[in-house]
């Protein structure tokens, strides 16, 4: 009687909710082709729709997120397949590898403090500043980064989010603001800045862009790992 | 006619798949022996480019499945981000410091690799 309604209920929420973002998505996507206003987000819009469906409905964020999970599960696979891209790319990438390297070298280290800096500028505190501070590094490594340094490994994934909403959505027409026209420093500079859900929105509008993007990505993660548990207690302790 | 095409087609999803999920599973593996140090995801990326680039796997049976995965890649995000709603106490006991570092930050970041790498590649011409 107990075992029954679990086993049948809980894969159906979990199909309903997993269409249901599927369908949101596909909305979104196709409002977005329709009248290119970039405000459109496809991301964004389908993230807002869903919140405000949940709202109405009354549903909670637990019931949700059996279907969201589903979807959420298949990322390490979206991962994997960025290995593509990057082996198309592989002879460019190889003969100017050091200069990527050194470029995204500093501006990991530069990530780092300048997120510390201006946290401790917006008032918070040194455990909530440090938990900041891998915002740029993509989630499952900036959780353990926080976790090592004794910081709300929590805290770290929503920044971790944020900061990726924030280069799908106004990342390309920012890029452009900032004259990084070259489809490599584009790439680097979004991989570098916005992890893998910058590389997401990238590799569709460009697979040369999105190469490069997943390239920073991957060094910026290995970058980070090495250099933040030292660098970022040091920028603290030199703040107070 | 059609149904070797078919066939074909059918051929190219599965060869995909069995290998993004193969790749998957031992960076997963590999993972756990480098203590985490990198994501399974991630050294599964790295272990196809090596695979692609060794020759021992050809382009034509992975590039179905990856192109498609890729191109709908932000929907899988969508989830992460309704996710952000069920955090909002956390949210909101941090506000400034998360707009100030996730916008203001961002946009540092983004500014000084682009420009950094553009420079570099004036330069060096």
């Amino acid at each position: 009687m107990t075992l029954f309604p679990i086993v049948t209920i809980t894969p159906m929420k979990g199909l309903l909710y997993c269409s249901m973002t599927v369908v949101v998505y596909l909305t979104a996507w196709q409002l977005h082709n329709r009248f290119k206003y970039s405000m459109l987000n496809p991301l964004l819009v389908s993230i807002l729709v869903v919140v405000g469906i949940l709202l109405v409905g009354n549903i909670p964020y637990s019931d949700y997120e059996q279907g969201g999970d589903w979807l959420s599960n298949l990322l390490g696979i979206a991962v994997v397949a960025l290995g593509v891209p990057l082996y198309q790319q592989m002879r460019d990438i190889h003969r100017e590898l050091t200069g990527v390297i050194l470029v995204v070298f500093v501006s990991s280290l530069f990530a780092l403090v300048s997120t510390v800096i201006l946290a401790v500028l917006a008032g918070a505190d040194g455990q909530v500043a440090l938990s900041l501070a891998p915002k740029s590094v993509t989630t499952p490594i900036a959780v353990l980064i926080v976790d090592n340094l004794n910081g709300v490994p929590s805290l770290a994934a929503i920044a971790v989010i944020l900061t990726g909403l924030m280069g799908a959505i106004f990342g390309l027409p920012l890029l452009s603001l900032l004259k990084i026209t070259d489809p490599k420093a584009r790439g680097i500079a979004m991989g570098t800045a916005c992890h893998a859900l910058g590389t997401a929105r990238m590799v569709q509008s460009s697979l040369k862009e999105g190469a490069y993007s997943a390239l920073a990505l991957v060094l910026s993660a290995s970058i980070s790992a090495l250099m933040a548990p030292w660098l970022v207690p040091w920028v603290l302790g030199w703040l107070n | 006619m059609k149904i070797a095409f078919v066939c074909q087609r059918m051929a190219a999803w599965l060869s995909s798949v069995i290998i993004l999920m193969a790749c998957l599973w031992a960076g997963d593996l590999l993972s756990v022996w480098i203590n985490h140090a990198l994501p399974g995801s991630i050294i599964g990326m790295l272990l196809l480019a090596a695979l692609l680039g060794s020759g021992l796997i050809r382009l034509s049976w992975v590039e179905t499945g990856a192109g498609f995965i890729i191109r709908w890649m932000s929907l899988l995000f969508v989830p992460i981000g309704v996710g952000v709603v069920d955090q909002l106490n956390l949210l909101a006991s941090s506000l400034g410091a998360l707009l100030l570092t996730s916008l203001l930050g961002t946009v540092l970041v983004m500014a000084v690799s682009g420009w950094l790498f553009q420079w570099l590649e004036r330069t060096r011409q």
